[in-house]
Parts: C-alpha cells; sequence; structure tokens
C-alpha cells in the first residue's frame, strides 16, 4: 500500500468533545491572550500534571486543530519541516507536522522538546518570533504562518540535565505557563470526576500521592503524579484492591529499587 | 572452600588421629602441660563432615593467631552441639570470633568462642527475627513519605526520639513470625514519628512537669495520655496500619475497663464524632484534670521521653533555622528585585514579608496537608523547595513563622555556615583520633573467605592546591605533543556521522538515486537505500582516574604522573568526557585517605590546577578501599561507559605488613571484582616492571599497561585512554 496516501488531514485534528480540564490558575486566559496575539507558549510542569489535557482543552477552546509531535532525541529538523521522498523513479516534497500546522493554522505541540537534538529545536526560531516564518530550506521556500497557527511546546524542568536543557535564545521567544500537580482539593475533584469515583476514595489517593511526593528527592525522582492517580482509581474502581492498586498503577510506576518500592507499599497498606 | 574438597575423601578420624592433625596446626602454642589431646577427643566425636569443617577453620584461625585456634578447637564441638549441627551457623560463630579478635583481641574473641550458648541464642533469635540495619533503609523511607521533617533511624537500647532522629532497637524477635517482628518495628517508628509530627515536642515538657510536685509521675502520666492521642491520631489519619498493628495494642484496648481511663478515651471519640483535631493542649488539659487521679501504664511500644535531649536539639535547630530562613529571604528578595529593575529606589526600602497559613481542608478536620503561602510586597511568591522544606520544619517546631522570622538578613550580618565546619574531614587528626565523618569500607580476607568488615576508615582529604607554574611549564615542555593530543582527540570527539544509503533520513542520496535510477532503466528493481541521514555518536562517558600517592611515587615518579594528570585533562577537556581525579594513600587501616583532585562535575579550572602541582609523595599503598570508594562514587552516576583507571608504581602495601603480598593483592582484586559487577570497566597503568606477576591476576590479561620508561608516562597516558574509549 502506498503509505503516503494514509497521510492524515488537519482537519482530522479538531476535537470535537470538550476534553476534561480544571483550571488551576488563570493559565486559559493567558494562553488565550497569548494566542490572539501570535505569541508561542511554553508549558513547564513535572510529568502527568495535565500539559498535555490542558493543550486539548485549549485546543477544543479555540476550535484549532491540535498537531502533537512527541520529541525524542533522533528527532531532526526534517522530522518536522519536511522531506523529499521517492516513489516511482521521482521525488515528492512531504510536509512535516510543523509544516502541516503552519499551512493550516493549527496548534502544533512539541511535546517533551528537550528531548530532540539542539540543531532541531533551532529551525523553530523564526516561527516563534514576531516573523512568524517557517523557512524551508530544501524547497527554498519560506513559509508565513497564518493569524490561526500557535506554536507551543512542553518541558519538564524536574529531570533536567546539563545535556537536556532548553537554550536561552529559544526559552525566550515564549510565553511560558508553569504547570504543577493541583492543590490538594482540586487534585481530589479531578480524580472524582476523570475516575468516577467518590470523595473518601479520592481523598486517601491524594494523600498517598503526598506522601510519595515526600519522597521526591530521597529515593525517588518524582513523586506521583496526576495521572498516575487517575490510573490508580480506574483500577479500584474496576474492583483491585487499592493496596494492590497502588502498587501496580503507583508504585511500579515510580521505581524499580526494591527497598523504595516496598517503603511505598507499606506507606499505601497504611492508608487503606 | 578446601574443606569440601577434602570432605568427599574424608574418614572419620579417632581421637588419636586428630590429635595428630591438631598438632600439626598448633604447635607452637603446645607444650609439656598443654596438648591437644583433650580438644582432639571432642572432635573425635563429630562426624567426617564435622571433622573436615572444624580442621579447615583450625588452620585458618592459626594463620591469624594460635592461640586462638587453639581455644577454638576446644570449643568447636560444643558450639556444633549448641548451634544444632548446622554448619552455615558455626561459620557464622567463628567470622564473630575473629571479628572480635581483629578488633579488640583475643581476650574478647575467647569470650565469644567460650559462651557459643550464648551465641546460638542470639542466632536463632535472628533467624526469626529482624534487625534493624536491614530494614533501616526502608523505615526512612517509610518516615520521609509520612511527612514532616525526614527523619533518621538509628539503633539504640532505649526506643525514644529526639526530634531528629528515631532510636529504635537493633533486633525485633520477641514474635515468632518474621512479619509481626517487621510490623511491631513499624509501630514503634510510627509512633516516634507521630510524637515529631503531631506536636508533642511543641513546648519544653521539663517546665510543664515541674509545675506538679511529683515531676516524675506527672511526666509519665504526660506520656500516658500523649500515647492515646497520638494512637488516636493515627488512628484516623493511617487507618490502614492501624488495622495492621492492632494486635499489638491488646493492652491499649483493655483501657476501656478501666473508668478512669475510660473517660479519656470517651474524650477523644466525643473530639472524632466532631471531627476536631486533638493538640497537645488537649493532653495538657487532661493532665491538669486527672493529675493524680490515675495510675499509670507503661504501654510497650510507647518508650521514653528525653525532655532535655529533645531541649537541646530543637534549641539549636530554631536558632539555626531561623538564621537560614532569613538568609533565605534575604535570597528571594534580591532575586526578585533583580527581575524588576524599573524600581530603582526599591534597594532602599526593607523587604516586606509576609506569612499565611492555608488549610486546605476544613480547620477542625484532621488533616496534615497545611499550604502555606509567602508573600513579598504583596506579592504572593512560591519558595524553592528547599525553604519550603524549612519552613515546614519551622512550622512543626513552632506552630507558625513567627513575626521576627520574615526579616530578611540583611548585607553585612552575621552569616551562618551550616557546613558541619568541626566536622570536615581535615580536621579531624589534628585532635583527638575519632572515626565522625569518614567512610567506613569492608576488606576481603582471602585466607578467611571473608570480609572483615567496616575495617578500612576512609576519609576524603582536600589536596592543598599549589598555585605555581608547573602546569604552563608543562605545557611548553610537552608542547609538541600537546597538539599531536589535540589533533588526535579532535579526530574521536564525538562528531555526527553522515550515513549514506539509508533507507529513509534527512535528504535524498543522490549518487545512490543516480545509480538506482541507471538501474530502474535497465529494468531491474529500484533500490530501497535512497537516503543519508545523520548520525549523532554520543560519547557519554564517565572516568575517574585514581592515582597512586604512595610514598614511593617521591620525585620523578610524582612528577610523571602529575605531567601526566596535565595532558590528560587537555586531552579529555577538549572530549568533553566526563572525569575525576583522586589521589589514594594511607597508612594502615585506620588511616586511609582518598585525596580529592578533581570532583566529576567540576570544571577544569585554575583550582585544579594548582591541586595537581600540589600532588605530593604521602604513606602506602592500600589499594582495596580507594577502588571500593570509587566505584561507589562512579556507580552513583549516569553514563553509557564508566570507566576506573589506577595509576600506580607497584603492588599493594600497607604499613601493618599484613596487607603486603596476597593478602593485599586479593583484597584489591576482590574490589575490582566488585567494581566490575557495577558495570565498571577497570584498568591500571603502571610503571612496575614486576606489574606481569600479579596484575593479570587483579586486573586481567588485558586490562593493564605497563609503561617501563617512566618519562614516557605522560604522553602514554592520553594515548591509553583514547584508545581504551574508541
Amino acid at each position: 500500500m502506498d503509505l503516503l496516501t494514509q497521510e492524515i488531514l488537519p482537519e482530522d485534528y479538531f476535537i470535537v468533545d470538550e476534553p476534561y480540564y480544571e483550571s488551576v490558575a488563570d493559565e486559559i486566559q493567558i494562553f488565550e491572550a497569548a494566542y490572539n496575539n501570535q505569541l508561542p507558549v511554553l508549558l513547564k510542569g513535572p510529568t502527568g500534571c495535565g500539559k498535555t489535557r490542558f493543550m486539548e482543552h485549549m485546543a477544543w477552546r479555540l476550535k484549532r486543530p491540535l498537531i502533537t509531535v512527541s520529541c525524542h532525541d533522533d528527532l531532526t529538523a526534517s522530522d518536522l519541516v519536511g522531506r523529499y521522498l521517492i516513489t516511482s523513479g521521482e521525488t515528492v516534497w512531504v510536509d512535516g507536522p510543523l509544516a502541516k500546522s503552519v499551512r493550516a493554522g493549527a496548534i502544533c505541540y512539541l511535546d517533551e522538546v528537550v528531548e530532540a537534538r539542539k540543531d532541531t529545536t533551532v529551525v523553530i526560531h523564526p516561527l516563534a518570533d514576531d516573523r512568524r516564518v517557517l523557512p524551508m530550506e530544501k524547497k527554498g521556500v519560506v513559509l508565513q504562518a497564518t493569524d490561526n497557527f500557535c506554536l507551543a511546546m512542553s518541558y519538564n524542568p524536574g529531570y533536567q540535565s546539563i545535556m537536556k536543557d532548553l537554550k536561552q535564545s529559544t526559552r525566550q521567544r515564549f510565553v511560558a505557563l508553569e504547570f504543577d500537580y493541583p492543590g490538594i482539593v482540586l487534585e481530589q475533584k479531578i480524580l472524582e470526576i476523570e475516575a468516577e469515583i467518590n470523595a473518601e476514595l479520592a481523598k486517601t489517593l491524594v494523600k498517598f500521592a503526598h506522601m510519595t511526593r515526600n519522597l521526591k528527592g530521597n529515593g525517588l525522582d518524582e513523586g506521583a503524579s496526576t495521572r498516575l492517580l487517575v490510573h490508580a482509581a480506574l483500577l479500584i474502581k474496576a474492583g483491585v484492591n487499592p493496596v494492590a492498586a497502588c502498587q501496580s498503577a503507583i508504585a511500579q510506576a515510580l521505581t524499580d529499587d526494591p527497598e523504595m518500592l516496598s517503603a511505598i507499599n507499606e506507606l499505601s497498606a497504611s492508608l487503606f | 572452600m578446601s574443606y569440601q574438597k577434602q570432605n568427599s575423601s574424608f574418614k572419620v578420624l579417632d581421637a588419636a588421629q586428630m590429635e595428630e592433625q591438631l598438632d600439626c596446626f598448633l604447635d607452637s602454642v603446645l607444650s609439656f602441660r598443654r596438648s591437644a589431646a583433650g580438644p582432639a577427643k571432642q572432635m573425635a566425636t563429630l562426624n567426617s563432615k564435622e571433622q573436615a569443617f572444624g580442621l579447615h577453620w583450625v588452620e585458618i584461625i592459626s594463620a591469624t593467631n594460635a592461640e586462638m585456634a587453639f581455644q577454638f578447637s576446644a570449643c568447636f564441638s560444643d558450639a556444633v552441639l549448641a548451634l544444632q549441627h548446622d554448619l552455615n551457623a558455626v561459620e557464622h560463630w567463628i567470622v564473630e570470633a575473629m571479628s572480635a579478635f581483629d578488633e579488640r583481641g583475643l581476650q574478647f574473641a575467647n569470650k565469644v568462642l567460650h559462651n557459643s550458648n550464648d551465641f546460638a541464642e542470639t542466632y536463632f533469635k535472628k533467624q526469626q527475627g529482624i534487625l534493624l540495619d536491614d530494614i533501616k533503609n526502608l523505615l526512612t523511607a517509610f518516615v520521609c513519605g509520612l511527612n514532616g521533617r525526614s527523619l533518621k533511624i538509628e539503633s539504640s537500647d532505649i526506643i525514644y526520639t529526639d526530634t531528629e532522629t528515631i532510636y529504635l532497637p537493633e533486633l525485633i524477635a520477641d514474635f515468632s513470625r518474621k512479619e509481626d517482628n517487621f510490623l511491631y518495628y513499624k509501630l514503634l517508628t510510627v509512633y516516634l514519628w507521630a510524637q515529631n509530627w503531631f506536636g508533642t515536642w511543641r513546648y519544653d515538657l521539663n517546665d510543664i512537669v515541674n509545675e506538679y510536685d511529683d515531676p516524675v509521675y506527672a511526666l509519665k502520666l504526660l506520656h500516658n495520655l500523649e500515647s492515646i492521642r497520638l494512637i488516636h491520631n493515627i488512628q484516623n489519619e493511617l487507618p490502614g496500619f492501624y488495622r495492621q498493628v492492632e494486635v499489638f495494642m491488646d493492652e491499649f484496648n483493655e483501657l476501656k475497663l478501666n473508668k478512669d481511663w475510660n473517660t479519656i478515651l470517651v474524650f477523644y471519640k466525643g473530639k472524632k464524632s466532631e471531627q476536631k483535631k486533638v493538640t497537645i493542649a488537649d493532653s495538657l488539659r487532661l493532665l491538669k484534670q486527672h493529675y493524680g487521679q490515675l495510675n499509670t501504664i507503661d504501654f510497650h511500644f510507647q518508650g521514653l521521653l528525653f525532655a532535655n535531649k529533645v531541649q537541646q536539639i530543637k534549641q539549636r535547630r530554631i536558632s539555626d533555622e531561623q538564621t537560614r530562613f532569613r538568609e533565605a529571604l534575604s535570597r528571594i528578595a534580591d532575586e526578585k528585585r533583580y527581575l524588576k529593575p524599573e524600581a530603582v529606589d526599591v534597594e532602599n526600602l526593607t523587604p516586606a514579608f509576609d506569612f499565611n497559613v492555608n488549610e486546605q481542608f476544613d480547620k477542625d478536620e484532621f488533616s496534615d496537608n497545611i499550604v502555606f503561602e509567602l508573600s513579598l510586597d504583596g506579592q504572593v511568591i512560591v519558595p524553592a523547595e528547599d525553604v519550603q522544606s524549612l519552613m515546614s520544619s519551622i512550622m512543626q517546631d513552632i506552630g507558625e513563622i513567627p513575626e521576627e522570622y520574615l526579616v530578611a538578613a540583611g548585607s553585612g550580618q552575621y552569616s551562618s555556615d551550616y557546613s558541619d565546619k568541626d566536622k570536615k574531614t581535615d580536621n579531624v587528626w589534628s585532635g583527638v583520633y575519632h572515626e565522625e565523618g569518614a567512610f567506613f569500607y569492608d576488606e576481603w580476607d582471602y585466607v578467611r573467605q571473608h570480609y572483615k568488615k567496616n575495617w578500612c576508615v576512609v576519609r576524603e582529604v582536600r589536596v592543598p592546591p599549589l598555585y605555581d607554574d608547573f602546569v604552563p611549564q608543562t605545557l611548553k615542555q610537552y608542547y609538541a605533543v600537546v597538539k599531536s593530543l589535540r589533533r588526535h582527540f579532535e579526530a574521536i570527539k564525538g562528531e555526527e556521522k553522515l550515513l549514506k544509503r539509508q533507507i529513509n533520513g534527512d535528504d535524498i542520496d543522490i549518487d545512490a538515486l543516480v545509480e538506482s535510477y541507471a538501474d530502474m532503466s535497465m529494468g531491474m528493481e529500484l533500490n530501497e537505500r535512497l537516503f543519508t541521514r545523520m548520525q549523532r555518536e554520543d560519547r557519554n562517558i564517565a572516568v575517574m582516574f585514581l592515582v597512586d600517592m604512595s610514598g614511593s611515587t617521591k620525585g620523578w615518579i610524582n612528577q610523571a604522573e602529575r605531567e601526566s594528570l596535565v595532558l590528560l585533562c587537555e586531552s579529555l577537556s577538549m572530549l568533553g568526557d566526563r572525569y575525576a581525579i583522586y589521589g589514594f594513600s594511607g597508612t594502615t587501616r585506620k588511616r586511609c585517605e582518598i585525596y580529592h583532585i578533581k570532583h566529576l562535575d567540576e570544571a577544569y579550572n585554575d583550582k585544579v590546577k594548582a591541586r595537581i602541582s600540589g600532588i605530593t609523595a604521602k604513606d602506602y599503598t592500600r589499594m582495596g578501599f580507594a577502588i571500593r570508594h570509587l566505584s561507589g562514587l562512579l556507580e552513583e552516576v549516569e553514563a553509557k561507559t564508566k570507566l576506573l583507571i589506577t595509576l600506580s608504581d607497584g603492588k599493594p602495601e600497607d604499613y601493618d605488613g599484613q596487607y603486603r603480598g596476597e593478602y593485599g593483592i586479593e583484597d584489591t582484586r576482590q574490589s575490582l571484582f566488585e567494581t566490575r559487577q557495577k558495570g565498571i570497566h577497570c584498568y591500571c597503568i603502571t610503571i612496575d616492571k614486576e606489574a606481569g606477576d600479579y596484575l593479570p591476576h587483579m586486573y586481567g590479561a588485558a586490562n593493564y599497561a605497563l609503561i617501563e620508561d617512566i618519562k614516557q608516562l605522560p604522553v602514554r597516558v592520553s594515548d591509553i585512554y583514547r584508545k581504551l574509549t574508541t
């Protein structure tokens, strides 16, 4: 089968149903203001705290298609912009997701952008300032973004190493929104709605999450994220014993160290 | 083990044969009056396997001390009986006796040997019991997760907490099941954590109980009341935990039957149904109400209250934390103002900090999730994590952040130095000998085939930097070498490579395309490999250099070592590999020293250069501890390739003579073995011409390089490194 015909069009990236999102502060308002002023946005925050969900929510709110690129350390500039492919003796240009978004006036969301190679992040520079253009070197054209286009990216300052840091020249082009795990009451509410569990269970799970977050830096690199709590809540709702659910959905996801695992299991056993 | 080999062909020896065997090993301590007949007679009653085992150990022990070996032979058969013919247990007994000999001498070793019954009792207890050492890390993490200031766990005969450490018994074996013993540890831990977290130490308990005419009784009663309150809180906060430990709570539950005590329980129950928090203030009120009316109880889990100790520690911590907090505030104020340059005259204003506590749940509900807000000039700020934990620790002690804390420390004010300056390793030797702040490492005894526990006392010491022109001089002297090294290293630097003829890639490989176009027009199939792709090669290497700083390196060798390091640093900074340099030397196991020259993440700066220049020849070459220490450091580093390279000038040896020869070689070999198990590659560069005799045994045949001409060392070291890592 010809792979090229499988191409998904930006129109397919519209989000129809409202994704559930609880606003923590004024992030929705700020994002909207940034969008209306054609400013790119940088989402900072630990894993599983709702960055991607926020983007989906915003795309739905602004009624724009959302094209997400999960960055990895082999992601090259041509993976974003596009490349020539060869088919039946001819070269054919294929747009990358970034070029597609620029053309379609979509929201392009680069997830975990620090994972990408440094030379890759540089291609977004002209798009991220007032020029709002995407030079397509290999085609010899410059693509001008429409007013609808929006560039957003996320990164997790938590596991930053010297090797994986955003360049000043990159980060200083963005409006930055900081995300963190929601407060106790809010996180509880999120669990109640997202996983459809009762308030009592949600409260205990949040308490447990805080216990694991206390261990951050004392044996754990990260505490349990809201996403993990939702996972655990879903397992419990499906009839799994709470301690076992916490062990599988949270403890095992956090660490491989047997001592830490048993400490976390003891903690969850203390609560349920 | 050799006795196992003997074992297959070993027949049961009678007393005479046994005596003959023993005579061989114990000759030096036997005389007219003392023969091996007695021990031999006893040992003759054992079976062949046990006899072989006994003789094997007599031989090993006699190599350490013949008298101890004699005593051992006399006690052996009793020990076998006491330990129910479990040779594994007997071996534990022997190792304990030998450790006692190593640490405290023959007298104490004899004590262990002659008290095999006592040993057996604790040994079997330990089998079912739990040792604190085994679960210390688990409990520490557990407490850390629970909440509040992180508490250390230490062993002690008395169960108590001093608000920074929880003291627990070394072994709990009161219950027949291991799980129950562990659970009991957990109960003690949580109970003492609760003292810290639920505010037992909020006030000075001494002041309070001294107001009563019988302070001892008052303290005991208060302790009981507090225990009830804490258990009540634990029950609410950690219901799962309480269910687990309820089996230990009989005594506690029986209080209901006692009319007087029941009123207290009813009081707490009432608070629970009202959903109100109970605090230390409630206990104090109850103490006042019921003083003299209640008989005190000794709950088995409650331990003791050491008000004096707590008060001392608390005072120190409070003043320390106040200083640190105010310093942190001044740091925050500086940062915030830096961000607001338009407010020019703001520098002259005192920053106005404010502090609010925000309990997100209803105030009276049981909740430990307090959120505090710190604001500067009316704006809420989010302090860094260390400041937050500082704030929560202050809150835990005082219950609030007092006004006087909220004044940022001004410039020029007293600045605290909380780096424990009294405990710096450099100062250790200037005073009386003590082992504080030192690392302990086991050492391998090849004769016994066992580790000697915590045998080496290791300290990291600084090399005094010597600011002279050694580095520039060396670079000048080796100008041509440096240039060629740079060229070589440049070539292997993690450059990107253009891979041609790939299935997919960034760009089209024109050559391949033209070729396959030609192929296609000839009716052949189109080649798939038509793209070029950039491939990045990540080196991701962490390397540690361990430099022999023993006395034998004095003069030429030291000079060459330092020159090698200079050239190496030049080359490595070219390459971007992470590297560290440590020196090692020492005299006896009590004084093992690691000299810090460059940490892994330290830049190659003037200070490092001055330290390289300051490397001098020190004492002896005990190697095992140095390798263990560095491999421990390397283990914590994340890198694809980890490398430990030793620069040495000879065999391992030490002042005490024992380390010389095979013992030292075997210990070093064992330490290298441990290192390799951690996934670290070991390599040795030596100038010892006889290295061929022992290095292949220690490092493996391909893992060392011998440089015969010392003048070549500086040039060769970098070269060897290059070859090793490409």
